[in-house]
């Protein structure tokens, strides 16, 4: 085992554990900035260039327990500009979920260099199945 | 194609059947991106597609289905039934309903059921009850009392509050109803036992 193996372990045991890929995608939409329930959804079909696609029963599930963690914070209720005037409530993420969000993507960096270690690359046979 | 308003109506009673508390946080904005979402295919001039409705209301269910398991895997439910008042007489009533209906189907001779019931919970000679019987017959019994006492809590609660009984005059009506049952249950069993217990001989 090398070093930054046993750094990464230290650094990502359970104080952050792996997040579900719905509270993963809605960290990384609000990370830009404050987002309503309808722009998450929107932003979250950009960051997954369409593949992931997620219902409001999924959306609003995830935040009720990203809200019980304290990974976002609910904003004040206000117009969107960009859409009609009802007044909708507005997602903002946290400190504790930005560092949710950091331990999840240097989870992904780091399967991802074990990923080019073993040569695994979207040609090679594992991807062919 | 659906009408939209049709599709908006039939979303917003499905959101009824999320957790009460749920709703309350969640159920104005899951109507609004509902139908942020028909606008967006309205603008796109794509249909609400039957499929798209589909999926948003499946979708929908699956979530509803999981805040309830959730909540029943975190004791909410039982809290729930403990500090509403509403949920405790339904709940206790609920109870009380498998004996009370049990009872009216042998004491009444209701066929096919008392049949069926008898063929069930009796062996073959048709006078032992039989194992399945037994359980089914404890499973009733205690359910009652298990019913009283959840309709009796949010009464007894009251009391303390210094509301007065009559706070919740349906809970306190159902476990008045729950106590008689019991009561006239406990009672009806001494009658009938008490020659055994006294030495009277052939009793059954």
């Amino acid at each position: 085992m090398s070093v930054t193996d046993i750094v990464w372990r230290m650094t990502t045991t359970n104080s952050n554990p792996p997040l579900t890929p719905a509270v993963f995608h809605i960290l990384l939409s609000l990370s830009s900035g404050e987002r309503h329930g309808y722009g998450i959804m929107k932003q979250v079909e950009v960051d997954s260039q369409g593949k992931v696609n997620m219902g409001a029963g999924t959306l609003y599930g995830s935040l009720k327990r990203m809200l019980d963690a304290g990974l976002v914070k609910e904003s004040d209720k206000r117009v969107d500009p960009e859409m009609d005037d009802e007044r909708r409530i507005y997602y903002r993420i946290t400190g504790v979920g930005k560092k949710a969000l950091a331990a999840e993507l240097e989870r992904y960096r780091h399967i991802v260099g074990v990923a080019k270690k073993l040569r695994l690359f979207p040609e090679t046979f594992a991807y062919d199945v | 194609m659906f009408e939209q308003k049709t599709a908006r109506n039939i979303y917003k009673k499905i959101l009824a059947f999320y957790p009460q508390a749920f709703r309350e946080q969640f159920g104005e904005s899951m109507e609004q991106t509902f139908n942020d979402l028909c606008n967006e295919r309205k603008q796109q001039a794509k249909q609400t597609s039957f499929g798209f409705l589909l999926w948003m209301f499946i979708e929908t269910f699956a979530g509803i289905l999981k805040e309830h398991l959730m909540n029943i895997k975190r004791g909410a439910a039982m809290e729930n039934i403990i500090t509403n008042h509403k949920s405790a007489a339904i709940v206790g009533f609920l109870l009380a309903m498998p004996l009370a209906i049990l009872l009216l189907i042998m004491v009444y001779d209701i066929e096919p059921l008392s049949s069926f019931f008898k063929a069930l919970t009796t062996e073959a000679d048709g006078h032992r009850i039989s194992t399945l019987g037994r359980i089914l017959e404890a499973g009733a019994l205690l359910l009652l009392p298990l019913g009283f006492v959840i309709s009796l809590v949010p009464v007894v609660r009251n009391v303390r509050a210094g509301d007065g009984l009559t706070a919740n005059p349906v809970n306190l009506l159902i476990a008045v109803a729950l106590f008689i049952f019991i009561a006239t249950l406990v009672i009806s069993f001494i009658i009938d036992q008490y020659p055994c217990w006294i030495g009277v001989p052939n009793c059954d």
